[in-house]
Parts: structure tokens; sequence; C-alpha cells
């Protein structure tokens, strides 16, 4: 049997990074997951509270891996916050907090995984994007444009690990149910789902879907690609 | 420290040549170009060494030291020109580090 993956996972509390962190687990893949907050450690899983812009706790967890696996296989760089609100009523500390979380957490964790990920002969890194970006979503204006310097973090990173075998894709899901999207009212949403070639909310097996496409041996060739659910 | 960071100089480029061609290995010698004309390393190569150095010092001496920021950028002679610049460059950002 095939060595088991050390994956690691970011916002792996809740939603969809927690699907992702059990489902993995759940294959008998070794997963780390981190959060600001606690969450409860199953078979296959260990979790550690960091905040993703803080650079010496994420460089305390990668030595971590690095003695205890002494190699990282993917990152699922999952760890996102959002805020809907319009341009003019949006506060400068909560643009700062949504592009920090959003593209200096994703840098910083992609930068020390591939670190890790060279030694090895290569790796998997997927971020995490949103149909907000390419719809130009209003009321989304920070968060999508967040999204959009993942978008091109993830095109670039990929021609710069691609002599690595360090590939990284990204995707971008149409509305989950999802803490993320508590607070937007209903017929935001619902109109949001009527621009999507698939009418439906996704669920968190789409994503998991796209993931572990972009995580199979066979995608080595597969790099630089955002892709969208439902038709975007 | 001389004698730590002469060492772990050692070991990284040790690592950095053991996934090399014979004839594509780096001499381990503080004259050794890494950047200009005369040296065997492309630019990527160069990021792999700059690596494998910052994680020696990591792993000899537990401190994470970037050592292509924006101080080593700006210098007017490059930290980068020879095995032996980079390792004065690393011992003096040590040193400052114990100074301050």
């Amino acid at each position: 049997m095939a060595e088991p993956r050390v994956i690691l996972v970011t916002g792996a509390r809740k939603g969809i990074g927690n699907s992702l962190a059990r489902h993995y687990a759940g294959l008998g893949d070794r997963v780390i997951g981190c959060s600001r907050k606690p969450a409860d450690e199953y078979e296959n899983y260990r979790h550690l509270c960091l905040d993703v812009c803080d650079e010496t706790a994420v460089g305390e967890l990668f030595s971590e891996i690095k003695s205890t696996h002494g190699r990282i296989d993917a990152l699922i760089n999952n760890a996102g916050i959002a805020a809907m609100n319009h341009a003019l009523l949006t506060p400068l500390d909560t643009a700062r907090r949504i592009l920090d979380t959003n593209v200096i957490g994703t840098f910083l964790f992609a930068r020390e995984a591939a670190r890790l990920m060279m030694k090895n002969g290569g790796g998997r890194i997927v971020n995490f994007t949103t149909v907000a970006t390419p719809l130009r979503l209003e009321g989304e204006a920070i968060y999508a444009s967040s999204k959009a310097a993942v978008e091109n973090l993830t095109r670039i990173l990929a021609r710069e690990f691609g002599e690595m075998g360090i590939t990284v894709n990204a995707i971008g899901p149409s509305p989950v149910r999802t803490d993320l999207v508590r607070n937007v009212p209903e017929e935001k949403l619902q109109s949001l789902i009527d621009r999507q070639a698939v009418k439906r909310f996704a669920e968190t097996a789409d994503i998991t879907n796209v993931v572990d496409f972009f995580l199979r041996p066979e995608s080595a060739m597969i790099t630089g690609q955002v892709v969208y659910l439902g038709g975007v | 420290m001389e004698e730590k960071v002469e060492k772990l100089m050692r070991d990284a480029v040790a690592e950095f040549n053991a996934d090399r061609p014979s004839d594509q290995q780096l001499n381990d010698d503080t004259l050794t170009p890494l950047i200009g004309k005369s040296t065997l390393l492309d630019s990527l190569d160069l990021v792999r060494l700059i690596v494998a150095v910052e994680e020696q010092i990591q792993d000899t001496l537990d401190i994470r030291l970037t050592l292509a920021d924006e101080r080593a950028m700006s210098e007017s002679s490059s930290p980068f020109r020879t095995l032996g610049s980079l390792q004065d460059y690393i011992l003096q950002r040590l040193s400052e580090r114990d100074d301050g």
C-alpha cells in the first residue's frame, strides 16, 4: 500500500476546511489542520492553533511538520475571511484584515510549503478563490479583490515552482451553505446562483472533487489553473 | 560562531550538490562565485542554495534568518557574490541579532 500523504489544511476548524480535513483523514492520509481557535482532533488528524499571517507561528508549524513527517505532500490553502459591505461603508481595518488573511496568509503558507516540497521532488498547492471575483460582485469589493490577488499569485507561483515539481492551482467555489455566507440575504444568494450555469448551491463534495483532481499524481501537468464551480 | 557558520555553509553546499550532476558540483570554497558570468548557478539554483543555507541556519542555530531581504538586495556590493561573501553576511546578521 502507498505511504499515506501528509496534507496541511488551513482554516480546518469548520466549513469547507473541516470537510476537506475529514475527507483526507478518512482516506488514511496524515492531516494537519490549523485555525485561530482550537478544534477536536480525530484519527489521522492533528489540529494546531495559529493566525495564518503570523510568520513566526507558521514557521514553527512547518518546523514541526518537518520534524514529525519529514515532508509535506499537499497544502490546501483554505483559510479565508469575507466581509460583505458597500465600499463606501467598509472600514479600513476590515479591508486590511481581509487582505492579510486571504493574500498574505495564502502566500506565507505557499512559500513555507514549497520550501519543504522542493526537497522531496514536488507537491501540490491548492488555493481558494471565489466566483465573486469573475462576477465582480457588488458588496464584495475587498473580498473579491483579495481573491483576484490569490488567482494571480496562483498563476505566478505555478511558474516559479513548476521546475520543482510543485503544482499550484485554485478552486473558486460558488455559494456553499457555510458560515462565510451566513449573513448574506437569501435573495442576494439566489440572484448569484441564477447567474450560474448550474443553478444550485454547491455541496462540499463538489469542492472535494476538484481538490482530489488537483492532488492526484496524474495531475502533474495541471498547474496555474483556476476552476470555478457552477459554470460561471 | 564563525566555525559553526563555516560548517553549516559546508553542509548546505553538500546538500545542494547532492541533487546535481557530477560536472555541476559547486566548489566548497570561499571564492566560489554565486552570481555573475563565472558562476555555475542559474537563478533558480541560487534560490535553492539560499533556501538550503537558511534551513541549515535554522536547524543548527535554531534561528530563522531571511537572507534575501530588502537590505541584502540594496547593498552596493551584493552579499551573494561568493560563498565567502555570503558567509560574511550571515555572520554580520547574526552578530547584529546578538547586539540588538
